[in-house]
This record gives C-alpha cells, sequence and structure tokens, in this order.
C-alpha cells in the first residue's frame, strides 16, 4: 500500500470508502506559551529558560463520504467511527514514516445535498493529540561495537523511548558516554555490579523513558543500585547531536525521533 | 508550569483480540498478551541495525531487526527475524586468512578492515591466483545456499575497479562452478552483481558501503567435497586488483538465512520458536500477518501464524505459505480439515500480508498482498461445525507441524473478531 492520504490506524481513508476534502494542522508548530519574568532594573520580559507551556496539537479533516444510498451512508458513517474508540495513530502522506497519536475531539456531519434526496455527506473531524509532536513510527536500531562512538540521529524534536542494551560482559564498571557535536562528554551512566558483574550471556536494558534499569534476567539492577548514584538518564535534544560510546561492550541503542512541525 | 512533552503511547485498539507490532521492540502485544521467546544461543552478529551494521544477539534475546522493504536504500522498519536452524558450513568464514583456507596466490589480510560490525579480508589475488576454501562433503544433493560480503578497495584514485569472481559452491570432485557471481566495482566503490551459475537472490547495501549478497547454487552432489574460490583462474577469472570480502556462508539448505560468524569449525544458529497465550475462544475471526518473506522454498509447509496448538493437535487455525511458489493458505482443522489458498507470488525478500478468515460457519477464506499490490482474496472453504475451543490456547509464529519453520521478518501481527477486509486490518509499519 502507498500512502495517498492520510490513514487511521494504518489504513489509509480512501479503504474506508472515504476522501480527504481538506486537512489542517499537519504542519503547525504548537504554541509555545513561555513564563516570562520582568527582571528588576532592566527593559523588557524575559522568557524563563526551564520551562514553557505547548499546546496541544489539532488535527482537522473534512472528509467526503460518497454515499450511494442512505443506508451506504451511515455504513459508512459506522466504518469510520469505529475506528475512533481509542486513541488513534495519524499518518500522513506527507511523511509517511511518522505518526502523531490523537483523541477524537469533535465529530460535526453535514449533508450538502438535498436531505434524503441526495445521500453524499461530509464530516468535519477534529483530533486533539496530547503530545504536539509527531514520531517515528519505527525506532531507529543502532548497534554500536565496543570502544566505538556511534552517532545517534535526531529529529526536530527530544528523543523518545531512548533504550540503551547492554550485551553481556564480565567487565565491571560499564561506562556508558554521550558525547555531542564537539566530541565533549554530556552526559555518562556507570553501572557498576555490588558483586560479580553483568555475565557474559546476560544483558542489561537501560529505558530512558521509563526511568527502568533491567537485567535480562528481571533483576532490578536500578534498586540494586548499579547506576551511579550522581548520575542519570540520557535526554537527547536538538540543536545539539549526539554520539555514544562504551569502552567495555557492545551497546543496541534504539530510539524514536520526535518532530515538531 | 506544565510538562513541557506528554507521554508516547503505544496506539490502543478496541476490538482486536491480538496485537503485535515489532517496532514496539517488546514481546508484550500491544493486546498485553506476553510472548515467550527461545533461541538458545549466542549469534555474534545476529541483528542488523539501521545503519547495515551487524551486532550480537544473546541467547534468548529476539532479533529485531532494521530492514529496507521498499528498496530506497533505508533501512527504516523494524521486524523481528524468526529463522529455522541451520549451520554455517564454512570455517574461519570472516579470517580467511587462516587454515583450512589455503592459497595459490597471494593469502589475504585478516582484519585489514572493520566494517559494518564485521572484521573483513583484504584480497589482493590476481586471477590466476585461487582463494580457496573446502567446505567439506555435503550430506545431501539438495540446493544449497550461499551468502558473502564485499567491499571495493580504495586506491589514491578511489576505488579498484574491475571484476571479481566469486565461486560460492565449487564441486571440486568434477572441477565444475555450481555457482558463481560476477561482482563488478565502479570507479565510486558501487558493485553490481551478475550470477553465472546458480541464482543470486538477495544484494543489498550494508554499511560503509559494502554489499551482502545471497543465492543459491545449482543442485550439488552429495559426497564429493566443495570449495569456494575467489578471482580463481578456473575459467571465469577476474580483474579487479583488490577488494574486500568476509561473512562467506554456505548452508545445507535452499535459502540463505543471516550471517553465523565462525572460528575453527562449522558453525550452528537454534531455531527461534515464539508462541503468546491466546484465550479468545474458537469465533469468527480474522488474522493479518505482515512481514518479509525470507525463503524461495516452501516445502513443509512453513505457518507464519498457528492458533490453538503448538504441536498440530486439532481443533487450530492456521496461516501458512506452500508450494514452490509460495501460496497463501488459510485452514483450520476441526472436524474436518478445510482450506483455502491465493497466489501472490510471494519470494524472498518480497512484503507479504496474508490474512486468513474463519467464518462464522466454520469455513475459511485468505486474502494475500504483496509489495502493498493487488489484494487477492480466495473463495470460502466448505462449512464445518465452530470449535468449542482450541486444542490449546497459544497462539504460535513461525513453525510448520511438517517440521518446516518459516523464515520471516515478522512486521505486524492481528487477530480481530469478526470478519474484516485486509484492507482495514492494515498496521502502518
Amino acid at each position: 500500500m502507498t500512502l495517498t492520504t492520510f490513514a487511521l490506524d494504518g489504513t489509509a481513508i480512501e479503504d474506508l470508502g472515504l476522501s480527504l476534502a481538506s486537512l489542517t494542522g499537519l504542519h503547525d508548530a504548537p504554541t509555545r506559551s513561555p513564563a516570562l519574568v520582568q527582571p528588576a532594573l532592566t527593559y523588557g520580559q524575559r522568557a524563563l529558560s526551564i520551562g514553557t507551556t505547548i499546546d496541544l496539537r489539532t488535527i482537522g479533516f473534512r472528509l467526503n463520504l460518497p454515499a450511494t444510498s442512505f443506508t451506504n451512508r451511515q455504513a459508512l458513517v459506522d466504518a469510520f467511527v469505529a475506528r475512533f474508540n481509542a486513541q488513534v495513530e495519524l499518518v500522513s502522506a506527507d511523511a509517511p514514516t511518522r505518526a502523531a497519536h490523537g483523541v477524537l475531539k469533535s465529530q460535526v456531519g453535514s449533508t450538502p445535498g438535498k436531505l434524503f434526496v441526495n445521500p453524499v455527506y461530509q464530516a468535519d473531524i477534529a483530533f486533539i493529540c496530547p503530545d504536539p509532536l509527531w514520531y517515528d513510527l519505527n525506532p531507529v536500531v543502532t548497534n554500536v561495537p565496543a570502544a566505538t562512538t556511534v552517532a545517534l540521529p535526531i529529529g526536530t524534536g527530544p528523543v523518545r523511548r531512548l533504550a540503551i542494551t547492554v550485551l553481556g560482559t564480565t567487565t565491571n564498571p560499564i561506562v556508558i558516554i554521550l558525547r555531542d557535536q564537539t566530541g565533549t562528554e554530556v552526559q555518562r551512566m556507570t553501572l557498576t555490579a555490588p558483586t560479580g558483574n553483568l555475565g557474559a550471556s546476560n544483558w542489561a536494558t537501560i529505558d530512558c523513558d521509563r526511568f527502568t534499569l533491567l537485567k535480562s534476567d528481571g533483576t532490578d539492577l536500578f534498586t540494586a543500585k548499579w547506576l551511579g548514584a550522581t548520575e542519570s538518564w540520557f535526554h537527547l535534544l536538538p540543536p545539539l547531536t549526539y554520539a555514544i560510546e562504551c569502552a567495555q561492550t557492545a551497546l543496541r541503542v534504539t530510539h524514536f525521533r520526535s518532530y515538531v512541525a | 508550569m506544565s510538562t513541557v512533552y506528554g507521554p508516547l503511547d503505544v496506539t490502543r485498539r478496541s476490538g482486536l483480540l491480538f496485537d503485535f507490532q515489532a517496532r514496539d521492540l517488546s514481546l508484550t502485544a500491544r493486546t498485553g498478551q506476553v510472548g515467550v521467546f527461545g533461541r538458545n544461543d549466542t549469534q555474534s552478529v545476529g541483528v542488523i541495525d539501521a545503519n547495515g551494521v551487524y551486532g550480537p544477539a544473546l541467547p534468548n534475546q529476539p532479533r529485531f531487526i532494521a530492514i529496507d522493504t521498499d528498496g530506497d536504500g533505508v533501512r527504516d522498519a523494524v521486524a523481528l527475524l524468526l529463522e529455522p536452524a541451520t549451520t554455517n558450513l564454512v570455517e574461519q568464514n570472516c579470517t580467511v586468512g587462516t587454515s583450512p583456507w589455503t592459497f595459490s596466490g597471494t593469502t589475504p589480510t585478516n582484519a585489514a578492515l572493520s566494517l559494518a560490525g564485521l572484521s573483513w579480508c583484504l584480497f589482493t589475488s590476481a586471477s590466476t591466483s585461487a582463494a580457496r576454501q573446502t567446505i567439506g562433503t555435503f550430506a545431501t544433493a539438495g540446493g544449497k545456499a550461499y551468502s558473502f560480503r564485499i567491499k571495493a578497495a580504495p586506491n589514491t584514485t578511489g576505488f579498484v575497479t574491475g571484476d571479481v569472481w566469486i565461486l560460492p559452491v565449487f564441486d571440486d570432485t568434477d572441477a565444475v562452478a555450481r555457482a558463481a557471481v560476477k561482482a563488478t566495482v565502479a570507479a565510486d566503490g558501487s558493485i553490481t552483481f551478475t550470477s553465472s551459475v546458480g541464482t543470486i537472490i538477495s544484494a543489498v547495501r550494508i554499511g560503509g558501503g559494502a554489499y551482502e549478497v545471497k543465492g543459491q547454487s545449482t543442485t550439488v552432489t552429495a559426497a564429493h567435497t566443495h570449495a569456494i574460490y575467489a578471482n580463481d583462474g578456473l575459467g571465469f577469472g577476474g580483474t579487479a586488483t583488490a577488494y574486500y570480502a568476509t561473512g562467506f556462508q554456505v548452508e545445507d539448505r535452499s535459502d540463505p538465512t543471516s550471517l553465523i560468524v565462525t572460528a575453527g569449525a562449522t558453525g550452528s544458529r537454534l531455531a527461534d520458536t515464539l508462541h503468546f497465550p491466546f484465550n479468545a475462544p474458537p469465533q469468527a475471526m480474522t488474522v493479518y500477518v505482515k512481514g518479509i518473506v525470507r525463503l524461495t522454498d516452501f516445502t513443509g509447509d512453513p505457518y507464519f501464524l498457528d492458533i490453538g496448538t503448538q504441536g498440530g493437535a486439532a481443533p487450530h487455525f492456521f496461516v501458512y505459505t506452500a508450494g514452490d511458489v509460495g501460496e497463501v493458505h488459510a485452514e483450520i482443522h476441526n472436524t474436518a480439515a478445510t482450506s483455502s489458498a491465493v497466489l501472490p507470488g510471494q519470494g524472498f525478500g518480497d512484503t507479504i500480508e496474508a490474512v486468513g478468515i474463519l467464518n462464522a460457519d466454520g469455513s475459511v477464506s485468505v486474502a494475500g498482498c504483496k509489495n502493498g499490490g493487488t489484494i487477492l482474496t480466495g473463495g470460502a472453504s466448505a462449512s464445518q461445525a465452530m470449535p468449542s475451543a482450541w486444542s490449546s490456547p497459544i497462539l504460535q509464529l513461525g513453525w510448520g507441524d511438517g517440521g518446516a519453520i518459516m523464515a520471516f521478518a515478522y512486521q505486524s501481527v492481528r487477530v480481530a473478531a469478526g470478519v474484516v477486509p485486509l484492507n482495514l486490518m492494515r498496521a502502518t509499519a
């Protein structure tokens, strides 16, 4: 299937018997409302840099239902409304490898033809996406050989669901270093086994979204205090670009890039 | 002050009985079932990533691989690779400058390059020099699968151009090549491949401008000794005076599987196995499987999916592929065995969507689609009583009760209640 317009949960709207009449909100950069402060003895306001309120993304589209009869009109309405009961993955032909995730906000129908004479129907539908970013549909999987620095591609928004799988080693500790585009170290995670080591046939997964550090047998290594006391989970945010390395063992890094508009 | 960004949730849909998406990188289906995976061995290069770089897979670690599904050279999709057990018959397959490889010309240099997660050998043999590896006596006379990796060697003006002949399966007893590949290296380092003997079934880019070539030999003779030659001097020749190669693999089966690195002995990989609990009772339902085919020989009727058994006991409902041309079948075994089939003509590397429908009257029907093309549908089979329960509450991927294991890179597996056409079962992947 080549996506030509818009898809709901992977199903092209044309496959639902519909056609797209208009579409809004795809490329809007979500409105930001930074907290402002008026510093003493200076002119003008300044934005506080520690956080910004960002609006939801609203995606609106008008669907044409080329119904052939009134009962067919009802069937077409049923077919697409059935897709709206839960969170819906929205994908546009503009970027068929990215998705926004929204829930139905409103659906307003109208009959441009003479009522109960012409069965053609139009539906104005709005989705709200609590997270306004577009995300990769498929994660980026990156193998990082031991003692090798490998770049991690990012989009125009923060990286999400960053997970680092540390592949089995008997070396202790394991030091994972994140560098920026200048080669400067920006963060590190040091995994130190209180006793023993990870083991050659085991792996540990650092989930930087869920803030978990789990061994392949289910052991909670975070609770077991493997992570350095002053260290934290990696966070990748543009405009920096990043590379990762580990001298002691190979890593497998998976992440989803995000895009603002 | 609100949070800067909200959560990224996976899609949740109502109405589905089962929904597994490989892009979640998890064996937990979106509908909650937790998969049980097994493959109790280490694969030193088991996973290929978005950059075309090989990386290891540890025992019982599922292999989520990055693949290029549309041929644009970008590995932008993720799939869960399930493969049957196999053995790479080639010893020292990434270190060919080592015994038991022997050479009449210049011995290749081991570890001349580290690229794409592999160690590469530099070959500097001219056409009169043979690089030879005896890989032993084959157990059967069936078709033999081969693969190798090759990269152009740089020189002061770009790359060493010319032809490289790789003979991955050469019958030493009869002195006849059973597979011969010509790799033509251009000035920009790109390589085109043509097969003189046997069949090339896949030649794709991997990391660092290298290529992975997979193919099949013509039928080989059992009890003969076979070898690998490169720029052989045995009638094929070769003009490129330098190139890198590694990852030679020959398997005693029809289709090549993923790379196994070997040392002083042949190397084996166990089969990947995966099943999920499936507690939904028999009912009118639709199963949907999407992924990349890694087979050309469907002998033994390997299954995409089987609901209701882990050993072939009835009642169970399954979708499988069969025949040399890759028909897609849906079949139910209860009071009778009935099936429906379509022929999308799947082959190695194709993206296949297969749908099996269990109708309310106990009949089955099927639909199939190759590479997003025309959706083909098969008529309903004879009806029979709907089973009251499955043989066991299980959903199994990648096996066949005839012993054939499906080699398939799963992107999406969905089961919906009711009868749903293929285009409405699709999952973006």
